[in-house]
């Protein structure tokens, strides 16, 4: 009986010392998209919350403001112009070190943005002409991504993201596809 | 190291291919209408050597367009796009063959509109405002005898339609108007001979 009460204590200490680690107390991190910024002109901005051993939740906010795809827009290249998302998301850490690991999430996405397609209107003569409408559009969508982040000095992180989701609602006005691809640079507390 | 480059590879090929989408595979400042009989060819009962082949096209402020109850303006459709342009070719048959037909100065005799030759001609039928509608005339020289084709399926996805699309500016509706052209067979040539 002493010795199962021995392994048990032992047990327990293991265990205590494998989760005791510098990240235990550090359960917010804030993260800005360094790649999204050069690459697209986009402001996109993570906080992530870890939860437990290996869950965490968090959401990503970005804004797009972007001169090509404007004037892509513009032009008549493309027939939407998003211009901000909010993706929260739900990770999985498939490592089982705390300070360099993959990670799997699944994520939602509210977007919008302008839309524009040709209308034929009628003047006041009562002819017809073609012209541009504008307006807004919002879609709701779902997706998957894989990554792997590593820490440095206990607190910094660089984050390396790629996953892709699918509007759902108004794919005719919406982008069709949903890319998270970033670099993230990070800071836990 | 090994996995931070093939992360790297990951998000430079998503990178790349991230701003494809379904959406951007089509021109969305672009409108496609039918009309036709905007381009004719001014033929001839019998061609002699030294005369000239005119290719003319008038195209009205206001068309009508199938399947609308009222008449569409183009002018305001195109932001008042000062021109219209379409390609054509003449071809003399040279041996086994299909040689395109010199038109340039003094091959050609200009009437209304813009004119350039090079692998292929292209027509510019300009506005007139006193007439209100887009116009364009010109005549090509025949050279020599033999046998001769005229098309209009150069830079266009028909054979039998003349493509002819405004000059608008670049954030105006840009429209094309596939148009039939009359005396033009099956594979969209007007053949014939030169005496």
């Amino acid at each position: 009986m002493k010795k199962i009460i021995g392994l048990f204590l032992l047990g327990t200490l293991l265990v205590s010392a494998q989760e005791s680690s510098p990240f235990d107390n550090k359960k917010n991190e804030f993260r800005v998209d360094v790649l999204s910024a050069i690459a697209y002109g986009k402001l996109s901005f993570s906080y992530e919350r870890f939860l437990g051993k290996d869950f965490s939740v968090g959401v990503n906010t970005n804004f797009s403001n972007s001169q090509k795809i404007e004037d892509d827009f513009n032009d008549g290249f493309r027939n939407n112009l998003p211009k901000y998302e909010i993706n929260p998301y739900v990770r999985y850490a498939l490592s089982k070190s705390k300070s360099r690991y993959y990670f799997a999430e699944i994520f939602a996405s509210a977007n919008g943005g302008d839309f524009k397609e040709i209308i034929r209107d009628t003047d006041s003569n009562g002819n017809g002409f073609y012209t541009i409408k504008k307006s807004k559009y919002t879609d709701f969508g779902l997706g998957g991504s894989l990554g792997y982040k590593m820490y440095f000095k206990e607190s910094w992180a660089l984050e390396f993201l790629v996953g892709f989701g699918s509007n759902l609602t108004k794919r005719e006005q919406s982008p069709d596809v949903i890319s998270r691809v970033g670099i993230n640079l990070g800071y836990r507390f | 190291m090994k996995t931070l480059k093939i992360i790297t590879l990951l998000i430079l090929f998503v990178t790349t291919f991230n701003s494809c989408d379904t959406n951007d595979d089509d021109f969305y400042n672009t409108e496609y209408i039918s009309v036709p009989n905007l381009v004719s060819i001014q033929t001839q009962a019998n061609y002699n050597v030294g005369d000239y082949l005119y290719v003319n096209s008038y195209i009205n402020r206001l068309l009508a367009e199938p399947n609308q109850t009222n008449l569409l303006d183009i002018r305001k459709t195109t932001n008042n796009a000062p021109s219209f342009a379409f390609s054509y070719l003449l071809e003399k048959k040279v041996g086994d063959e299909w040689i395109l037909v010199d038109a340039s100065f003094p091959n050609i005799d200009l009437n209304l509109g813009k004119f350039i030759t090079g692998g292929f001609y292209n027509a510019t039928a300009e506005f007139n405002v006193a007439n209100d509608r887009y116009e364009f005339l010109c005549g090509i020289k025949l050279p020599t005898s033999g046998q001769y084709r005229l098309s209009f399926g150069y830079n266009s996805s028909s054979t039998t339609q003349v493509e002819i699309r405004s000059n608008s500016s670049a954030e105006s509706i840009s429209l094309t108007i596939f148009s039939n052209v009359s005396n033009l067979d099956a594979e969209g040539y007007y053949n014939f001979t030169v005496n």
